[in-house]
């Protein structure tokens, strides 16, 4: 005699990745060829790393930003699953408007446009210089702050290039996690091989973080999801500097 | 009126891999007039570290206090007993349950010579309630109502013989992402949600902790399993209809949520003759996976009454 079952309707539950993508004229040449090879390998490294997580659903969308700012991949209301996207190559050309990036981002964090029973999202944000706006900036950052899905998103950076050509201090406003040294998760890469590794890194350690955080009171730390400390970037030599 | 009661918990696919143990509890308890079911889900951040603990002790204190209250107004009318839970039961469970804790505190063995060294005496400031944090939600069922009370995520869920069905779950916007009130929380008497309604056409009252919840997409498909679990413990029995459940809930916990999972049950057969579940019952092989059981723990798990 068979065993009854309960009726099967379970889904997976759903974590949203953005990427924050600087494509602004100081990115060109090495840099924006060097990002596009690194997005394009991060995605079957998310996908490898969440296939040990089955009740997980990854889904992917990239925001790109220069003079203005738009979605890459997906949209304000459509997220495809991590295995469908593809990384179609951009180009760079004109400022450095992040602010209008994070308003997109703010749209899309809307409590009304995410899963209520979500996995903190993931909000990588690539980028090689001063925001041309910076009073924008600091607003929309105010906005990501006190936004529910802001403050428990998994935020984190990747600097491009030499350190004196972008703000440190403004791209880490935009951090919001530490590694387990208690260091903000703000990655500078020199070089091809440390943003291809560092690109790659903080995709599969943001994406495992944020699918094994666990329930937490309200009165708790704001500290929601703790990394891992970045493991080093192959060394590589001094010509290879951006 | 004759009734079926459950209440089980399995531990969770991503807390198996990563070795914490199954932070969730229930229990039930059926009196003369009244059944009690409770289900705690206690929180997983790392420092919420004793936090299993925490939520067995919640549904003790929940069981304890109610069956308190329902004794004390035995012999009135229960609009007095819902006044009650809605005025005391919060600051009544939260007292009760700190008082277990700090037993439990006080009684936990010092586990390094630098605990030791450090060791002060223990009083209500130096009791680390938040490592026990936990949610709570508790129901009672008496002749005429349905009274309830919650701290923290989880749902509610009363379906009725027609059909129809009332949620209750929290709406605070603020709490995403795995932030959740609790009963270790400053203030946790004063955040509770307390409600009641009539027993009158009742098919079954859930209390579930967020990791079923989390399984499905929308309240409908929720709704549907926990219409096809009153009839299946109409069908099967309760002791058939626990172990189907544990073990599909397993299953569950590894296709959706990944989280612990919990439910805790007063079920009312269907009254006419004839009248059957509105959800079939598919017969298929189920397969043997791991299983915590809390139903050890608790005073009985099943029971009926007339």
């Amino acid at each position: 005699m068979s065993t009854p079952e309960l009726p099967n309707e379970v889904v997976k539950r759903d974590l949203h990745f953005f990427m924050l993508v600087d494509c602004s004229g100081s990115m060109g040449g090495a840099k924006i060829a060097s990002l596009n090879h690194a997005v394009a390998e991060a995605l079957p490294a998310i996908r490898d790393a969440v296939q040990g997580h089955p009740e997980v659903c990854v889904k992917f969308r990239a925001i790109k930003f220069s003079n203005t700012a738009s979605w890459h991949i997906g949209s304000l209301t459509s997220a495809d699953p991590i295995d469908n996207a593809y990384w179609n190559d951009l180009t760079a050309s004109g400022g450095t408007e992040t602010n209008q990036a994070i308003s997109i981002l703010l749209d899309a964090l809307d409590v009304e446009m995410m899963p209520r029973r979500g996995y903190p999202p993931v909000c990588l944000l690539l980028s090689d210089g001063f925001c041309t706006n910076p009073d924008g900036y600091v607003a929309a950052i105010e906005k990501l702050n006190n936004l529910p899905w802001g403050k428990k998103a998994v935020r984190l950076a990747v600097a491009i290039g030499d350190e004196s050509e972008y703000d440190e201090q403004e791209l880490l406003r935009f951090v919001n996690v530490k590694d387990e040294s208690g260091n903000p998760v703000f990655l500078k890469a020199h070089n091809s091989q440390e943003l291809v590794h560092y690109i790659k890194w903080a995709s599969v350690a943001a994406s495992i973080g944020a699918s094994v955080s666990k329930s937490k009171s309200t009165g708790g730390s704001s500290q929601h999801v703790i990394l891992p400390s970045p493991t080093a970037a192959p060394i590589s030599s001094q010509a290879d500097v951006f | 009126m004759k009734i079926n009661v459950i209440d089980c918990s399995v531990i969770g696919a991503s807390h198996v891999r990563s070795g914490l143990p199954c932070q969730d509890s229930s229990s039930s308890y059926t009196g003369e007039t009244y059944t009690i079911i409770a289900v705690a889900d206690g929180h997983g951040d790392p420092s919420h570290d004793l936090s299993e603990i925490g939520a067995r002790l919640a549904v003790h204190s929940a069981t304890d206090i109610l069956k308190k209250l329902a004794d004390d107004v035995a012999s009135q009318k229960d609009v007095l007993l819902s006044r009650m839970v809605r005025d005391d039961f919060p600051r009544l469970v939260v007292r009760r349950w700190r008082e277990m804790v700090k037993d439990d505190f006080c009684n936990r063995p010092v586990s390094s010579e630098e605990e030791a060294a450090t060791a002060v005496a223990i009083d209500e400031e130096t009791v680390p309630y938040s490592r026990y944090g936990t949610t709570l939600i508790a129901a009672i069922v008496t002749e005429t109502n349905v009274i309830y009370a919650q701290v923290g995520d989880g749902d509610i869920v009363l379906l009725r013989e027609d059909g129809s069905n009332e949620i209750f779950s929290p709406n605070d916007q603020n709490l995403v992402g795995g932030a959740t009130l609790s009963l270790s929380g400053h203030e946790a008497a004063r955040r509770f949600s307390c409600g009641n309604s009539s027993v009158s056409g009742l098919r079954g009252l859930f209390l579930s902790t967020d990791g079923l919840r989390n399984c499905y997409e929308d309240d409908q498909a929720f709704i549907r399993l926990l219409s096809a679990i009153a009839g299946m413990v109409e069908k099967e029995g309760v002791e058939s209809s626990i172990n189907i459940i544990r073990e599909q809930f397993v299953q569950f916990s590894q296709n959706g949520s990944g989280d612990d999972i919990t439910l805790a049950a007063v079920i009312v057969p269907l009254r006419a003759e004839g009248k059957t579940s509105a959800t079939k019952i598919e017969d298929v092989n189920a397969e043997n996976t791991m299983i915590t059981d809390s139903t050890e723990e608790t005073p009985h798990d099943t029971n009926r009454r007339n």
